[in-house]
């Protein structure tokens, strides 16, 4: 997805003021010239002026850019990438609850049947032994306290 | 000394350490060889499993993962036309062209016997310069800090491919996430709106893997990179390997000289690593060639250069990391980040203290190097079959060993969540032609520029002339600014003819 550099220029300068003003509200350290605002502030500036750059140049090409360019993205494509974000997401949100095996492994097993286009069976096979084998690796051996949830009993390794 | 290298020699070749790098190298191959999938996505994947390991396996993995995956970058270049990572993209019209021909061992062995020769050479320039320079850096004080870390983040900007702005951007958004957190001189907390997760700032490791991996994944998932529809049959090496690659070596030994000190050079140079180095060496080849026209036709000479300098980069990368603490590159960036984990801060002290885990590093390159050459010879034989692992599983399981790293950290989901929104801005930075590089040397320097500023600050009494008083530090500080005036006069004059933010280039 590309946008004109005038739009994502209109963003970064936005993003620098707020940063600036944001810094503005920080109180100064006593006794000091320079205190916690100072380097933020100095980021915020260099993002202004570098998002003025791009809207300039962005404005100049936008005969030739144009302004927003999906070409070249496939509905399915969008959906497969939609769902491996989704899958990240479900990942945060549920799996204190549900816990790490039936989080990872309901996010393998759609993204498995997505990519490879159904095989339904196979890719419950390989999503199931791929999220055991990990929550052995990362649980046992590595003695990461993955989230064991609410939902299945603990698994004996 | 010869205490210190013996203790070395003990650590690096302990049957455990032997196993653990060449594991790494065979996973370093696999990833390098995949198209799309890089070097530093080998290391960041690395992360979550060295965090349980000694020091020395730890970092023998990361050396040893590099240097293989840097190499096996040529194997889908030569055989697909798909370089397996940035690194390789500068003479991939060569190799496939080779292919083409029926020299596919030609062009792979070539590239194979450059690796370990340029490896070796860049890991020779790490262990005589690393000693040294620490001596001198025993002396610098927080203005000659300052002053490197910024030249560091000087160079991540304006040197890598790209439009300078857009290189400024993305290193000014790296700082801006360093600057999350509880502030370190005042404890004033910003930007954390009133969450207490982001007191502790953004631990990059997570923001590594969401950089590299998770816009990688989206990247195959929307079909841009390379690979997903186009695994047309692949073509394999045939005939000995070695002996075609040591005889370009000898034809061209100058290239070979060139290309591995150019590459360590580049390798040192704060902010540019491999891909940089096979881009400016191959140029350098061509305009010195007595056959220029032949370049990008199939022609090993400009490969013999780049071959050589991508793998010697990765040595010298490590030079600033290990002396000061500065990433040379993406990859000594996660380095350092790991450093820091096992409560080693890389600097000159480590060389007082730990002599021995510096050659421990030195030696394992050379190990790594070495094991280059049968290893990296068992890749170009089963290339094949290494392509049968279908990506729609490889991509998957990618994801989730991802979700694992993040989570690993600190052991809290908020590592995923890190590394989802930045896996997610990493993506659209690169669709619209930001370098993610400099963001992320941003993110790891950052503190280390406000850090020294301030204790420079209240040492002056906020005299910022302070910053030029001291020789070494005023010798970079105009250094330093010598660059920004010359990219600005150069941006300004250059605007005119071509409006710079039209150029898109190949970048990680």
């Amino acid at each position: 997805m590309r946008f004109n550099d005038a739009i994502l220029g209109l963003v970064i300068l936005l993003g620098g003021l707020a940063i600036v003003l944001q810094a503005s509200t920080f109180p100064a350290t006593h006794g000091q010239v320079y205190g916690p605002d100072f380097f933020p502030t100095i980021i915020g500036t260099g993002l202004i002026l570098s998002g003025l750059v791009l809207i300039v140049a962005g404005w100049r090409a936008r005969a030739v850019t144009g302004w927003v360019d999906v070409a070249g993205h496939r509905i399915d494509r969008l959906v497969d990438a939609g769902l491996a974000l989704l899958a990240i997401l479900a990942f945060i949100l549920f799996v204190d609850r549900l816990g790490f095996v039936l989080t990872a492994g309901l996010g393998m097993y759609v993204l498995l049947v997505r990519f490879r286009g159904g095989h339904w069976l196979s890719s419950l096979v390989i999503a199931v032994v791929l999220v055991l084998v990990v929550d052995w690796a990362f649980r046992t051996m590595l003695l990461v306290p993955l989230p064991q949830g609410h939902i299945l009993p603990r698994l004996p390794w | 000394m010869t205490d210190t290298l013996l203790a070395a020699f003990a650590l690096v070749f302990d049957p455990y350490v032997l196993v653990v790098m060449v594991a790494a190298g065979a996973f370093g191959l696999f990833v390098g060889a995949m198209p799309g999938l890089t070097a530093t996505l080998a290391t960041a994947l690395l992360v979550p499993i060295t965090f349980f390991m000694e020091p020395i396996p730890a970092l023998a993995a990361i050396v040893s993962t590099t240097a293989m995956a840097i190499f096996a970058g040529d194997l889908p270049g030569a055989l697909l036309r798909i370089p397996g990572t940035p690194a390789s993209a500068a003479y991939v019209d060569d190799t496939y062209k080779l292919t083409q021909a029926g020299k596919a061992n030609l062009g792979l062995g070539t590239s194979l016997v450059c690796a370990v020769l340029g490896g070796l050479v860049g890991a020779t320039i790490l262990a005589f310069t690393a000693p040294l320079l620490a001596e001198v850096a025993l002396s610098f004080s927080t203005f000659e800090y300052f002053w490197l870390a910024t030249f560091g983040l000087t160079c991540a900007a304006f040197v890598s491919t790209g439009s300078p702005v857009k290189g400024l951007v993305s290193l000014l958004l790296g700082l801006f996430i360093a600057t999350i957190g509880i502030d370190i001189m005042a404890g004033q907390p910003r930007f954390t709106f009133g969450s207490v997760e982001l007191m502790g700032g953004v631990s990059f490791i997570p923001a590594m893997i969401g950089m590299f991996a998770v816009s990688e994944v989206l990247r195959w998932a929307l079909g841009t990179t390379g690979g997903r529809d186009q695994m047309a049959k692949v073509s394999q090496a045939s005939g000995s390997i070695i002996r075609p690659g040591l005889a370009s070596l000898r034809r061209y030994k100058l290239g070979a000289a060139r290309g591995s000190l150019t590459g360590t050079l580049i390798g040192i140079l704060p902010g540019a690593g491999a891909d940089i180095a096979a881009w400016v060496t191959y140029a350098i080849s061509k305009k010195a060639s007595k056959e220029p026209e032949k370049f990008g036709t199939g022609h090993v000479e400009g490969l013999v250069d780049a071959g050589t300098a991508n793998n010697a980069s990765l040595g010298g990368a490590w030079v600033p990391a290990l002396v000061f603490g500065i990433p040379g590159d993406s990859i000594t960036a996660i380095v350092i980040g790991i450093l820091y984990m096992k409560g080693m801060n890389p600097g000159p002290m480590v060389m007082l203290n730990q002599p021995e885990l510096l050659y421990a590093v030195f030696l394992a390159f050379f190990v790594a190097n070495l094991l280059l050459l049968p290893l990296g010879w068992v890749a170009i034989k089963s290339y094949g079959q290494m392509l049968k692992v279908p990506r729609e599983v490889l991509m998957p399981v990618i994801l989730l060993l991802c979700m694992v790293g993040a989570f690993a950290i600190n052991n809290t989901v908020f590592g995923v969540t890190v590394m989802l929104v930045l896996g997610v801005v990493a993506f659209i930075m690169e669709e619209n032609g930001f370098p993610v590089a400099p963001a992320i040397l941003g993110l790891v320097l950052g503190s280390m520029v406000e850090r020294n500023f301030m204790q420079s600050m209240i040492k002056a009494d906020g005299n910022l002339l302070a910053f030029f008083e001291r020789p070494i530090a005023a010798g970079l500080g105009v250094i330093t600014l010598v660059i920004w005036l010359v990219v600005v006069v150069s941006a300004v004059r250059g605007r005119r003819r071509v409006p710079p933010v039209l150029a898109t280039t190949p970048n990680e």
